[in-house]
C-alpha cells in the first residue's frame, strides 16, 4: 500500500514537473520540410518556422547555429523573412554571422518595431539555400538558440530538426538506364515468342 | 520637453477630478520644537533664574538659520517658577521675535502654581492672541480659567492645540492628574471644525505614556483616566492628527501609542532635553508596567543629547527633521553617548541632523514589525494635477531593527506621501514620492535594501531613471544615495537575484525601479542609461554597438549587458530597442 502510495507521490510530482515545463514552452522552432531529398548538384530551400507562438507573446529576436554536415551540404545562402520587421525599411535588424565555420551557419535577427502584434501564431523566420554535393544524409540541427519576446525576454522553446538526402545524378542516371534496358529486353522478348 | 509635460498633466487632470483630495493651498513654510529649558545653578552666568539661556540662545540661531515662522516649547520653562524666571524665559526668546519668528511656550510641572497660571499672560501674551503672534489667528481657549494656557491657534494650513494640564488661573486643577479630562470636549470640537485638508498638532508638557516618568498628560501613570485616554486619542486619530509633542522625559523618543481600548493610535513626540539633565528610561518600561497588554510600539529613541526638531508643512506634506548636538558630558561621542547633570553651558554646540521622518494627508501609513516584509508598502498619487503615479517596495524585509534602551525593539513605521507632478518646478515624468522612515537607526539614513518601483505614463518613451534627492536637493540617481553597492542599469524587469545598486526601466510596464537602502524623495526623470556612445541619444548607433558584441561576455563592455545575464546577446539588443529613440 505505502508502495503504491510512494509511487503516486512520485508520479504526481514528476507530472508536475512535467506540467510546468510543458508551461513554459512559448514557441517551437522547426526544419521544413522536416525530410527533402535532394539531386546531388541541385540547391534545395530549407524553411525555418516558428510555430504554437504563445497568445500573450510575440517573437521579436532569434539567434541561432544551424548545423549540418558540409560533406554533403553546401551553404549558399539566406533570406531573413519580414515578420520581425522589413530589413529593407530599417524595422528589423539582421545580426547574423553567416558561416562562421564548415557546418554552422548563424542566423540572427532582432526587430527594431515596438508594436509586434501584426505577427501570426506560425511564421516563417528566413529561408536557407543550400546544394547537395555529394550523397548522403545531413541532419539539419539548432545549436545555441535564443528566442526573445517582444521586451526581449528569453522564451523557452522546443526545436523540429530535420534532414536532406542528397542522391548523385549518375547514380540515378544508371539506375534509370538499367530500368528502360530491362523493359526494351523485355518488350522484344515477349514479341518473339508470339513470331 | 516643457510643454509636452504640460499637455500630458492636464490630459490627466481631468482623469483625477472625481477623486482629487482637498488639499491645503499653502507655501512650503516651517515651524520648530523644542522642550524643557530648566537649569540649576548659574555657575557661568549664563542661566539667570534657572533658565538655560546658554542653550536656548544656541537653540535661537538655529531656528532663526532654518528660516521657521513659529517655535513651539512644550513647557519647563523654567526650573524654579518666579516672576523673574517667566521673564528671564520670555527675554531669551527675544532673538526670536526679532526675527520675526512667533514663540509660543506651554507650562510644564515646573511652573505648576496658580501665580505662574495668572503671570503667563504678562510675559507671553501670544499665549492669549493679543500680542507677538506673527501671523497667528483664530485663538481659542477651553475655558476662563484656562486661557493663555490652554489654547489653540491657525497658522498658514496649520491648527496647533496646546495643552495645559497644570493649576489653573482660579486655582483649580492643583492636582494636575485629571486636569485633562474637562478640555477632551473642547479639544474634539476644536480638532473637528477646522479647515479640511489641514493639519493639526497636539501638545503640551507630559506624554501619553512616558519613558522616565510614570506621571503622564492623563494621571499618575498611563493606567490613569482610560476613558478618557479613550477618547483623547480616538479624537486625534479621527481629526487626522499625526503627531502629539511632548516633553517632560528629557529625551529623544518616538513611538506609536495605542489608545487603551486598542482601537485607535498616534504618534508620539518627546522631545530632546535643553536642559542641564539628561533622563534615563526605566527598565522595564512605563508602558509593559502599566499596560496590559501594551500600547506603545518604539520607533526611535536617542538619550543624552540637546536637540531640537524642524517640521516643513509642504502642502498636505510634513517632513520633521531631529537635529541633536552632543550635550558637553565628558568623554561623551556620538558612538558613546553619556549622561551627567551640566554645570557649565556647553559650548559651540554643533547640531547635526539625526533623524528625519514625515507623513502626508494624502499618503499611507504602514507599521512594520521585524522580520516583516516591506513590501506591504505601496500607494497611488491620487492628488489633483497628478499623474496618478504608482509606487511600490516590490521587495525586502525589515532585517534590522534598533532597541531602545529598556530593550524593546523599534518597528519600522514608514509614511508616504506625494508632490504631484504638476505642482513640482521639476522635469519630473511623475508624480514625486516622499519615502520616510526606512532608516534602520538614529543617525544614519541607511536602510534595509529593498527594491522601490515607481510607474511612468505609458506615452513616454526613452531612457528613465528612477531619481532621488541629495542633501543638496539634486535629484540623481537613487541607486547614488546607497550605503554602498554597485550601480548596474537594467532594462525589463526587477529579479530578485539582483543586488543593491541595480536600477533598471521596465518599458512592457511603464516602470522605472531601484536596488536601494535608503529613503527620501523619489521621482522618475529622463535619463542617459543606454547611450553607450555618450552623443546624447539612444539611436541606431547605441543599438549597433551592443549587435557587434554578439555572444560576448559582458565584461568587455557591462554597460551593453542590459538585462545582466553575464553574456552580451541580441535580447540585449532588443531591450536597448524598447528605450531608443531611433
Amino acid at each position: 500500500m505505502n508502495h503504491v502510495k510512494t509511487n503516486c507521490v512520485i508520479f504526481k510530482a514528476f507530472a508536475f514537473v512535467a506540467l510546468m515545463t510543458i508551461q513554459a514552452i512559448s514557441a517551437t522552432i522547426s526544419i521544413s520540410p522536416t525530410t527533402n531529398d535532394i539531386i546531388t548538384g541541385n540547391s534545395i530551400d530549407i524553411d525555418i518556422l516558428i510555430s504554437a507562438l504563445d497568445e500573450d507573446k510575440d517573437l521579436s529576436v532569434f539567434d541561432f547555429n544551424l548545423l549540418f554536415d558540409p560533406s554533403v551540404l553546401q551553404y549558399s545562402s539566406y533570406n531573413l523573412d519580414v515578420n520581425l520587421g522589413d530589413l529593407s525599411k530599417n524595422e528589423a535588424f539582421d545580426a547574423s554571422f553567416g558561416l562562421t565555420a564548415p557546418g554552422i551557419l548563424n542566423l540572427a535577427s532582432f526587430s527594431g518595431l515596438m508594436d509586434l502584434n501584426f505577427q501570426p501564431e506560425n511564421f516563417k523566420l528566413a529561408t536557407v539555400t543550400f546544394k547537395g554535393i555529394s550523397s548522403g544524409i545531413s541532419m539539419l540541427n539548432f545549436a545555441n538558440l535564443i528566442l526573445g519576446d517582444q521586451n526581449g525576454n528569453e522564451m523557452a522553446f522546443t526545436t523540429v530538426k530535420g534532414s536532406v538526402k542528397s542522391v548523385p545524378e549518375s547514380s540515378t542516371m544508371v539506375l534509370l538506364g538499367s530500368s528502360i534496358s530491362v523493359l526494351i529486353a523485355a518488350y522484344f522478348s515477349k514479341k518473339k515468342v508470339t513470331v | 520637453m516643457l510643454f509636452k509635460k504640460k499637455l500630458r498633466v492636464a490630459g490627466a487632470s481631468v482623469m483625477v477630478v472625481l477623486t482629487a483630495f482637498s488639499l491645503p493651498s499653502a507655501e512650503t513654510w516651517k515651524f520648530g520644537l523644542m522642550s524643557d529649558t530648566q537649569w540649576k545653578n548659574n555657575i557661568d552666568g549664563e542661566n539667570p533664574n534657572t533658565v538655560s539661556v546658554g542653550i536656548i540662545r544656541q537653540l535661537n540661531k538655529e531656528f532663526i538659520k532654518h528660516d521657521v515662522k513659529l517655535v513651539f516649547q512644550v513647557g519647563d520653562l523654567v526650573d524654579k517658577y518666579s516672576e523673574a524666571a517667566f521673564i528671564t524665559r520670555a527675554e531669551a526668546a527675544q532673538d526670536l521675535l526679532d526675527a520675526g519668528i512667533g514663540f509660543f511656550p506651554l507650562r510644564g510641572n515646573h511652573e505648576t502654581s496658580v501665580s505662574a497660571a495668572n503671570y503667563m499672560s504678562n510675559v507671553f501674551p501670544q499665549a492669549c492672541g493679543y500680542l507677538k503672534t506673527f501671523g497667528a489667528t483664530n485663538f481659542q481657549y477651553p475655558a476662563a480659567n484656562l486661557e493663555c494656557l490652554s489654547y489653540s491657534f491657525d497658522f498658514q494650513n496649520v491648527r496647533f492645540v496646546l495643552l495645559d494640564q497644570f493649576t489653573r488661573k482660579d486655582n483649580t486643577g492643583v492636582n494636575a492628574n485629571d486636569n485633562m479630562v474637562d478640555q477632551i470636549n473642547w479639544i474634539n470640537s476644536t480638532l473637528a471644525n477646522r479647515a479640511s485638508g489641514t493639519h493639526a498638532f497636539v501638545m503640551a508638557h507630559k506624554n501619553i505614556i512616558g519613558q522616565n516618568h510614570v506621571d503622564c498628560l492623563f494621571g499618575s501613570s498611563p493606567a490613569s483616566n482610560i476613558t478618557s485616554q479613550n477618547t483623547f486619542i480616538r479624537s486625534l486619530n479621527v481629526n487626522g492628527v499625526r503627531y502629539y509633542f511632548g516633553g517632560h522625559d528629557h529625551m529623544h523618543h518616538r513611538s506609536i501609542v495605542k489608545s487603551p481600548d486598542g482601537n485607535y493610535s498616534i504618534t508620539q513626540l518627546i522631545g530632546s532635553s535643553n536642559s542641564y539633565k539628561f533622563y534615563i528610561p526605566i527598565n522595564p518600561s512605563v508602558d509593559t508596567r502599566f499596560n496590559t497588554p501594551p500600547r506603545e510600539l518604539p520607533i526611535s529613541q536617542e538619550l543624552f543629547t540637546i536637540g531640537y526638531y524642524i517640521f516643513t508643512v509642504d502642502g498636505p506634506n510634513v517632513t520633521a527633521q531631529y537635529y541633536a548636538a552632543l550635550n558637553g558630558c565628558p568623554g561623551g561621542t556620538w558612538e558613546n553617548l553619556v549622561d551627567c547633570d551640566l554645570s557649565k553651558t556647553p559650548k559651540n554646540l554643533e547640531f547635526i541632523k539625526r533623524e528625519t521622518f514625515g507623513y502626508s494627508l494624502i499618503g499611507k501609513n504602514f507599521v512594520i514589525q521585524p522580520n516583516n516584509t516591506l513590501t506591504v508598502v505601496s500607494d497611488t498619487c491620487k492628488s489633483n494635477g497628478s499623474v496618478n503615479t504608482f509606487a511600490s517596495i516590490i521587495s525586502g524585509i525589515n532585517g534590522i531593527s534598533a532597541s531602545v534602551y529598556d530593550g524593546r525593539s523599534t518597528i519600522q513605521n514608514i509614511n508616504t506621501g506625494w508632490t504631484s507632478c504638476q505642482d513640482s518646478d521639476d522635469d519630473v515624468e511623475s508624480d514625486i514620492l516622499k519615502l520616510w522612515g526606512m532608516a534602520n537607526n538614529i543617525g544614519s539614513n541607511q536602510s534595509d535594501t529593498f527594491t522601490l518601483s515607481m510607474s511612468y505614463g505609458s506615452n513616454i518613451s526613452g531612457s528613465l531613471t528612477l531619481v532621488s534627492k541629495d542633501e543638496s536637493g539634486n535629484w540623481e540617481p537613487a541607486v547614488k544615495g546607497n550605503f554602498d553597492g554597485t550601480p548596474k542599469f537594467v532594462i525589463g524587469p526587477f529579479k530578485s537575484t539582483y543586488s543593491l545598486g541595480t536600477y533598471g526601466i521596465d518599458p512592457a510596464s511603464h516602470t522605472v525601479w531601484a536596488v536601494i537602502n535608503h529613503g527620501g524623495e523619489f521621482a522618475v526623470i529622463k535619463g542617459s542609461d543606454g547611450d553607450l556612445d555618450g552623443n546624447g541619444i539612444i539611436d541606431n548607433a547605441d543599438i549597433e554597438i551592443v549587435t557587434s558584441l554578439k555572444n560576448k561576455p559582458a565584461i568587455i563592455n557591462p554597460a551593453a549587458d542590459f538585462d545582466s545575464d553575464g553574456n552580451i546577446t541580441l535580447l540585449d539588443a532588443r531591450k536597448l530597442v524598447l528605450i531608443s529613440t531611433r
